[in-house]
């Protein structure tokens, strides 16, 4: 398998505060995989990196064999990267649709002029965006609510749609922060199959994810922040007996082990 | 504006929907009879030729609210110099035709329709002017820096001797039409050809508007409005959505400012004070934001409301409150108090009303994730959640 | 005052400098050198009371990082408010002098800080709270400013109150030339208005700095959440942050009517526009900053007269706006209220 996205020794300083530290990851085409940390590592910082909310103070990004460091969050999304929000970001007061919608535009072309004069790509484009954001509502399983506004949906249900649109941008590779959180068990699990689904749709995905068994049993590769530094990667199994991982996470308070019971599991 | 907005079970909307483009031949139909109703005394003190000039000043403010709607409503920017492309458009009409006197400077002198296109033009490219370098500034700033600029614009017409400083430019023509067999000509004795002058004018600037909303532009838009961040992180490009908003927003203030070098065939840069600026922004945000209905009835409130009552008191003072000054302290109380008990304004689009009454995670004012840099200079505002 | 050593730095009124090379579209520029003097005289003089003013709107900023759009009615309400009470209500128009002046000048310095603090209090319990308590999106308070501020201007120019024309401003304090300095005249409502603005910076710097509510407010700007975690009433301390930028908007209002004579309904709006100008300049919710952009833009300003002409004068004020907000818009010094 071939690696989709590099990140090179990325640093990232905010003044004093050094949140990332010569982090170096290689994440492979077609695969599923975990970031995980105890709070405060980096994770996100590490995805507003990747997607260009950040520009890395130090090292690079690179995708598909071209560098995408210092890009802006809609170039990234035009080059086929796409991001989901920790607390939800959906557009409140647009229907499922619309939000979908906004999301398959990213791949329209129609601007002004095209719409002014109702040409014929804005008439294509209307038609396929439609189709499309309905295939992919009903995808994540909420069909149902396309007309309703994105704010009346449920948790899960929101979590749900703003997957689908992220998945209306066509990304090649998708990011995940924290789409388990807040769910209960059986949310969790149709969670955990729906990221099966986008993978086996040849989506590579990338997800920040708290939830120990969620991400163990998701991840073909999974690596370790703490501190903004890379302190494990490779194999889930490997990686959860890693005695600095185990200490991350014990020192946090947050449990890691697969036996250990602890708070945050 | 979103015509797909909630399944309204509106039976009437969704009648008037269906129709059309006939829905705009119903409404030019109606527009066209309105002075034939003023003469018949339908509306009150509003006859006679002081009720066709009314109607007049009515049209053209109605470009001017529907295109600042399209900027502060469709886009969320706040624009408090509006004016200035207003000002410009009259300019370039002026400059542009046999204005003035012998020695008064002209870019050329072409026949006064000729001039149009050219208004609108160079109000377009002010718009584009002005938002490159400011767009990405936050909102509160932005609505200071186009405040500056239409004073800027003003202040320099009023000291550029190019322009005649403050002694303006008169003498204006007319347009006129002379084919097919049509003679107009627009001018004192024919003061209703100027209303039929901006039926057209009006119709064209909303079907612009409704295809714009309708549409990818509308929906990015939306998107910019209810969640920068979300929005960018979706693939839209914000700054150029809206740049694009300040250019489309300008185009009809150029128009307007075409049609008002004509007809009152003087202009000087007292005719644009600052006070006209926020004197749309009251039209739009009173009238309802983001809804093409609002924008029309604010111009109307704007325009109409103070005449009326000026006729009704017959010209003096109620309770010593002078009703030509006294309106504008009346319309600052109206804004206060619609963005407190009616966000969005009265015919506010639903939606609209709703994302003024909440402000969205990056929006609200006493938070603890604002900081003047990273909203002011980047064009990337930090997430908020930045170190996890 | 030893001018005569200072004779080499700044050039005898005299001197008219033709400097041809200096070219401004094509126009030969005609800059008179010897108007360096007395031009940073008025740039000082001018720029106290910018700075004065600029304290209301980045006092505001800080702690609520919005733009306190209403300051110039409150700017001008104070003076307003003097005007009626020193001069309609107990007639003290005729000049006055020794103590009794004394006296006098402190208590209207005083009474047009309190009336523009009470208007300051005011505009935010009837245009902010009720909006903030609904939690209202950020245009909504821009919006509801502009309407609060022209309504207060509005009013004032009606008939009832100051009508459309100036109004002469109380005279208990005649002019006079106090001394000279680098060629120009210094009167003494002049040097009053810069001693007094230097004064109240003076002050204003070690309340923030020193004193609990200062710490509160300091606080506030710098993180809301956390402020309220430790205690810090947020109601009070915003209500104190417009009280205190009120005042000094008035005060400053007071010195503009003495130095210019006069009261008008519109006096806040330039005025209010420019201080907004030098609190950018400075640095937005920097108090220090305020004081620099207000010194800083009075001496841009006028001493841009030395080559163009004054008439361009808010051409140029408003330019620096523009520029910097789009180049630097944190301003010289940031935005960190405290020094």
């Amino acid at each position: 398998m071939a690696a989709i996205i590099k990140i090179d020794a990325v640093t990232m300083q905010f003044g004093g505060l050094r949140a990332l530290s010569d982090v170096n990851i290689e994440i492979n085409e077609g695969e599923i995989f975990g970031l995980i940390g105890p709070n405060g590592a980096g994770k996100t910082t590490l995805f507003n990196c990747v997607t260009g909310v950040y520009e890395p103070t130090g090292g690079s990004v690179s995708f598909m064999g071209s560098s995408i460091t210092g890009k802006r969050p809609d170039q990234i999304v035009d080059i086929g990267i796409c991001r989901t929000f920790q607390q939800i970001r959906l557009f409140p007061n647009m229907t499922a649709m619309e939000n979908v919608l906004v999301g398959a535009d990213a791949r329209h072309k129609t601007s002004v002029p095209g719409a002014l004069f109702r040409s014929r790509r804005f008439k294509q484009e209307e038609v396929d965006g439609e189709a499309k954001a309905l295939e992919l509502l009903d995808y994540c399983g909420i069909k149902r609510f396309a007309n309703d506004l994105g704010k009346n949906l449920s948790y899960g249900d929101q979590r749900r749609l703003e997957i689908a649109r992220a998945l209306g941008t066509a990304p090649k590779l998708l990011l995940l922060d924290e789409p388990a959180a807040g769910m209960n068990p059986a949310e969790k699990n149709s969670l955990r199959d729906l990221v099966r689904k986008i993978r086996d749709g040849g989506i590579t995905v990338l997800l920040i994810e708290h939830d120990m068994k969620v991400v163990m049993g998701l991840s073909d590769r999974v690596a370790v922040l703490d501190h903004g530094e890379l302190i494990a990667y490779g194999q889930p199994e490997d990686v959860q007996k890693d005695p600095r991982v185990v200490e991350a996470y014990l020192g946090a308070g947050a449990g890691g082990n697969a036996g250990a019971k602890t708070e945050g599991a | 504006m979103s015509t797909r907005e909630n399944n309204s079970s509106n039976f009437i909307v969704a009648g008037w929907e269906k129709l059309g483009f006939v829905r705009y031949l119903i409404a030019a139909a109606f527009m066209w009879s309105i002075p034939i109703l003023m003469d018949k005394d339908i509306f009150p003190v509003l006859n006679g030729s002081k009720g066709i000039n009314i109607l007049f000043i009515t049209g053209y403010w109605i470009l001017l609210s529907l295109g600042l709607s399209v900027v502060v409503g469709l886009a969320g920017l706040l624009d408090l110099g509006y004016i200035a492309f207003f000002m410009l458009g009259a300019y370039t009409t002026a400059l542009m035709t046999a204005s003035g006197g012998p020695d008064q400077f002209h870019i050329v002198t072409w026949p006064t329709w000729a001039a149009l296109p050219f208004a609108i033009l160079v109000a377009m490219s002010a718009g584009l002017l002005i938002g490159a370098p400011t767009l990405r500034l936050r909102g509160d700033y932005l609505a200071i820096v186009t405040l500056g600029f239409h004073e800027i614009v003003r202040q320099s017409a009023l000291n550029l001797a190019i322009v005649n400083q403050s002694r303006g430019i008169a003498g204006i023509p007319n347009p006129s039409i002379h084919m097919l067999g049509i003679n107009l000509d627009f001018g004192l004795e024919n003061e209703l050809y100027w209303w039929y002058l901006l039926i057209p004018a009006i119709l064209a600037a909303v079907i612009m508007i409704k295809r714009l909303d309708n549409s990818r532009v509308g929906r990015y838009w939306t998107a910019i409005r209810e969640d920068e961040v979300a929005a960018a992180a979706m693939g839209v490009p914000v700054v150029k959505m809206k740049l694009w908003a300040f250019v489309i927003g300008a185009s009809t203030s150029g128009v307007a400012g075409w049609i008002y070098a004509v007809n009152i065939s003087y202009i000087a840069p007292n005719s644009f004070p600052l006070l006209q600026s926020i004197l749309v922004l009251c039209a739009v945000v009173i009238g309802g934001l983001g809804s093409i209905a609002g924008a029309v009835l604010g111009a109307v409130l704007i325009t109409t409301l103070p005449e009326v009552v000026r006729e009704l008191s017959n010209g003096k003072e109620i309770l010593g409150f002078d009703p030509e000054t006294g309106r504008i302290a009346i319309f600052g109380l109206a804004l206060i108090i619609v963005m407190i008990y009616r966000p969005g304004g009265l015919l506010a689009a639903k939606r609209r009303r709703t994302e003024l009454s909440e402000a969205g995670a990056a929006d609200a004012v006493v938070t603890s994730d604002t900081t003047v840099v990273d909203e002011v200079i980047d064009e990337r505002p930090a997430g908020e959640d930045e170190v996890h | 005052m030893p001018l005569g050593a200072l004779g080499f730095i700044v050039p005898p009124a005299e001197s008219r400098v033709h400097v041809s090379d200096l070219n401004l579209w094509g126009r030969r520029l005609d800059c008179n050198f010897g108007l360096v003097g007395p031009t940073f005289v008025t740039g000082i003089i001018l720029g106290s009371i910018y700075a004065l003013i600029a304290l209301g709107y980045t006092m505001v900023y800080g702690v609520l990082k919005l733009i306190n759009f209403a300051h110039d009615a409150v700017f001008a309400v104070g003076a307003v408010g003097v005007f009626y009470i020193f001069g309609e209500w107990f007639g003290i128009t005729e000049p006055m002098s020794g103590p009794g002046l004394l006296f006098v000048l402190l208590a209207s310095l005083l009474v047009g800080g309190i009336v523009s603090a009470l208007g300051a209090a005011l505009l935010e319990r009837a245009a902010y709270r009720p909006l903030r308590k609904r939690g209202a999106a950020r245009l909504s308070f821009l919006i509801s400013a502009i309407g609060a501020s022209f309504f207060v201007t509005y009013m004032m120019q009606q008939g009832f109150l100051l009508g459309p024309g100036k109004r002469g401003f109380p005279g208990f304090m005649a002019t006079q030339p106090a001394f000279r300095l680098f060629d120009s005249t210094v009167t003494n409502t002049k040097f009053l208005t810069v001693i007094a603005a230097l004064l109240c910076f003076v002050v204003l710097d070690r309340f923030v700095n020193q004193t609990k509510t200062g710490r509160s407010i300091r606080a506030l700007s710098e993180d809301i959440v956390a402020s309220q975690l430790m205690g810090v009433n947020i109601d009070r301390v915003i209500l104190t942050t417009f009280l205190i930028g009120g005042f000094f908007g008035g005060v400053a209002g007071t010195l503009y009517s003495l130095q210019f004579g006069f009261v008008v309904w519109n006096m806040g709006f330039i005025q209010g526009l420019k201080a907004f100008t030098a609190a950018v300049l400075g640095g937005i919710g920097n108090i220090r900053g305020a004081m620099i952009g207000g010194i800083m833009l009075g001496l841009i300003e006028n001493m841009s007269t030395i080559c163009i002409g004054a008439e361009w004068k808010n051409v140029i004020a408003f330019s620096v706006l523009v520029l910097v907000l789009i180049l630097r818009p944190t301003g010289l010094l940031g935005e960190r209220i405290g020094g």
